[in-house]
């Protein structure tokens, strides 16, 4: 993934390097489904 | 331009498990970057005429905040950082994408951008005024609260401005006026709370309210009251105080990096629900926990996966998401490698929580935290040998696992009550092995070739082809009840013999309280009559393998524990004639 560390949004805007291409796609790869971590801390018999 | 390379330094930490302040830096500013990304993303997705409805334009919305990051680049900052505008980035571009479904016209899923652009504002005192579109009457504006107007379309829009340091929203004839703190009329404040103890503090924000608090797609608000605010209040205090105290490393990373504590409802018969998504880094969901100690085991839990989800988008850990057919063992159903990474991080933390809380002077409940700290850290270790070995790990995956396995290294000398080691193993076993049931199926030519060899009084043939794993969509929640009586053995042994009475208890049976009290040869019979009476029943199966293997070395017991899948279906291949438990030792040779 790319740095914008320092970049502004006007720097982003106009930015169609493929370096900033390729880190979309990737971003865009990990948003496409859902990912949940779904936990259940302390399951039965504990708070009996 | 440059790429994010997390420091070897923080690689290594995150690995053994501390996620202090100097780490949570370094993955936040990863996710600010992907944020960055993720705005440019929906810059270009709404050159899509779908996207344009009557708001002002993302274009014209990314000049504004152009203006604004340039008088309080801060400010910004806050905002886009903010969880929840996390989740509706990914949200909305996920739909756009074909990868969600909404009802809301896509111009007021782009328009949300105008929120963001007004609450920086408003950080600020930077005058602005916008148009933002209304869900059912309301929008939400991050980081400040929710306006609801009555009498409005489904989807539908309001003016919104900053005036004076304030933010105003209007919708036809009404005006919300949005006071500086709490709620007022067509308002609701997003809540925060400050706890603290000795030098360390944490503030969060208590999102009831934001449409994008969830896992996914947009929720309702579900306000809670004032005293079920003041009990969060209460609950979260102790929680904290245990953390800092105790487990102070812990305290350190969720005082950097925990910032959104979005409230779940309870469900009937678990104790604490919680949750958390790497869309919205910094936010936990939770249900309402019983007492401090499962608050703050189930913080340190999610806080895990926030940490994990935010280096797993700065570096592949895995090659791609896998299929769900690996045993994770706190799932009742098989998990894909992602999944199963997740679970060992946070499981890896959650070892590490019992490993000292079971130390902390005047614990209640000592055998009980050893029962925890032994079970966890059996789970861990079990899961990570999984991975290793078949987890679809990238090389870095494998390094960062080994890593893991490194920091439990000394884990092993640590002393624990025995009953409690004892129990956990039996849970451990139960589990792995009710799970291998119901989710492994034996090869049917090999089912077939073993049955033939039984008929005919031969040797069962060695060669075997392997099981294939087809989750069951059935079989997602059946293990609580043995669990719940190691438990219930440990915390109120005078109340053992009536868990069978308790919620979670329903499908224990004589057997199991048998077994659980050490009785393995009564448990073992009361199983083998279970399985004449219906050779159906998995638990039957593994009850009876757990028996005969805690009754002493027993080959038959290591068969139904290692393979109760091809033995079970063995016995319906013989048409339910042959013993269980003779079958079993005939199969192991």
């Amino acid at each position: 993934m790319v740095s914008l560390t320092g970049r502004t949004l006007g720097d982003l805007r106009s930015d169609d390097s493929p370096a900033l291409i390729e880190t979309m796609q990737l971003v865009l790869g990990q948003v496409q489904k859902p990912r949940a971590n779904l936990g259940g801390s302390g399951p039965p018999g504990r708070a009996d | 331009m440059d790429i994010i390379r997390l420091s070897d330094d923080a690689f290594r930490r995150l690995a053994a498990g501390d996620n202090r302040p100097a780490v949570i830096g370094e993955l936040a500013d990863g996710q600010r970057s992907r944020r960055m990304v993720l705005l440019r993303a929906l810059l270009d997705a709404a050159g899509d005429p779908a996207t344009a409805g009557p708001l002002p334009s993302v274009a014209e919305t990314w000049v504004a905040l152009e203006k604004i990051q340039a008088a309080a680049p801060a400010a910004l900052d806050a905002v886009l950082l903010h969880p929840q505008v996390g989740s509706w980035l990914a949200y909305t571009l996920r739909r756009h994408r074909g990868g969600a479904s909404g009802r809301a016209p896509r111009h007021i899923d782009f328009g949300q951008l105008n929120t963001v652009a007004l609450a920086a504002a408003a950080l600020t005192g930077v005058p602005h005024r916008t148009v933002v579109p209304l869900r059912g009457g309301r929008v939400l504006v991050p980081r400040f609260g929710m306006a609801t107007f009555e009498g409005c379309q489904a989807w539908d829009t309001a003016e919104a401005w900053t005036e004076d340091g304030r933010l105003r929203l209007r919708h036809g004839t009404a005006t919300v006026d949005v006071p500086a703190e709490g709620d007022a009329p067509g308002w609701m404040a997003l809540r925060s709370l400050t706890v603290g103890e000795d030098d360390l503090s944490l503030t969060v924000f208590v999102d009831d309210i934001d449409p994008w608090r969830d896992l996914a797609d947009p929720v309702d608000p579900v306000r809670l009251t004032e005293d079920e605010f003041g009990t969060w209040a209460k609950l979260l205090q102790d929680a904290w105080t245990i953390l800092v105290r105790h487990h102070r490393p812990v305290a350190e990373g969720l005082a950097a990096g925990f910032t959104s504590l979005a409230p779940l409802p309870a469900v009937t018969g678990w104790d604490t629900r919680s949750a958390s998504t790497g869309d919205a880094f910094g936010a936990i969901m939770c249900s309402l926990p019983p007492d401090p100690v499962t608050l703050a085991v189930s913080l340190a839990h999610e806080f895990r996966h926030i940490a994990l989800g935010g280096l797993m988008h700065l570096v592949a850990l895995t090659e791609g998401p896998g299929e769900p057919c690996l045993y994770a063992p706190w799932r009742d159903d098989p998990r894909p490698a992602g999944g199963l990474l997740q679970g060992i991080y946070a499981f890896h933390g959650i070892a590490g929580f019992w490993r000292d809380q079971r130390r902390v002077p005047g614990n209640p409940h000592p055998r009980l935290d050893d029962f925890e700290y032994a079970y966890s850290r059996a789970q861990t270790r079990e899961a990570i040998a999984i991975a290793l070995a078949d987890g679809n790990l990238t090389e870095r995956g494998r390094h960062f696992v080994r890593l893991m396995a490194a920091a439990m290294d000394d884990w092993d000398a640590d002393s624990l009550d025995p009953e409690a080691a004892e129990l956990a193993r039996l849970v451990a076993d139960g589990h792995r092995a009710g799970w291998r049931i119901r989710h492994r199926h034996p090869d049917p030519g090999t089912v077939k070739a073993l049955a033939a060899a039984w008929r005919e009084q031969r040797t069962p043939p060695a060669e075997r082809a392997p099981a294939t794993v087809r989750p069951d969509p059935e079989m997602r929640h059946w293990s609580g009840a043995r669990l719940g009586l190691a438990r219930r053995r440990l915390l109120a042994p005078e109340q053992y013999a009536q868990a069978g009475r308790a919620s979670w208890g329903v499908a224990l049976s004589d057997a199991d309280l048998d077994l659980f009290a050490g009785d393995a040869a009564a448990a073992a019979a009361r199983f083998a009559a279970g399985l004449a009476a219906d050779p159906r029943s998995e638990d039957a199966w593994t009850g009876l393998g757990l028996a005969l293997q805690h009754a002493g070395a027993s080959p038959a017991g290591d068969m139904l524990l290692g393979h109760p899948d091809l033995v079970m279906a063995l016995h319906r291949e013989l048409g339910g004639a042959a013993d269980p438990a003779a079958l079993a030792g005939w199969l192991a040779g």
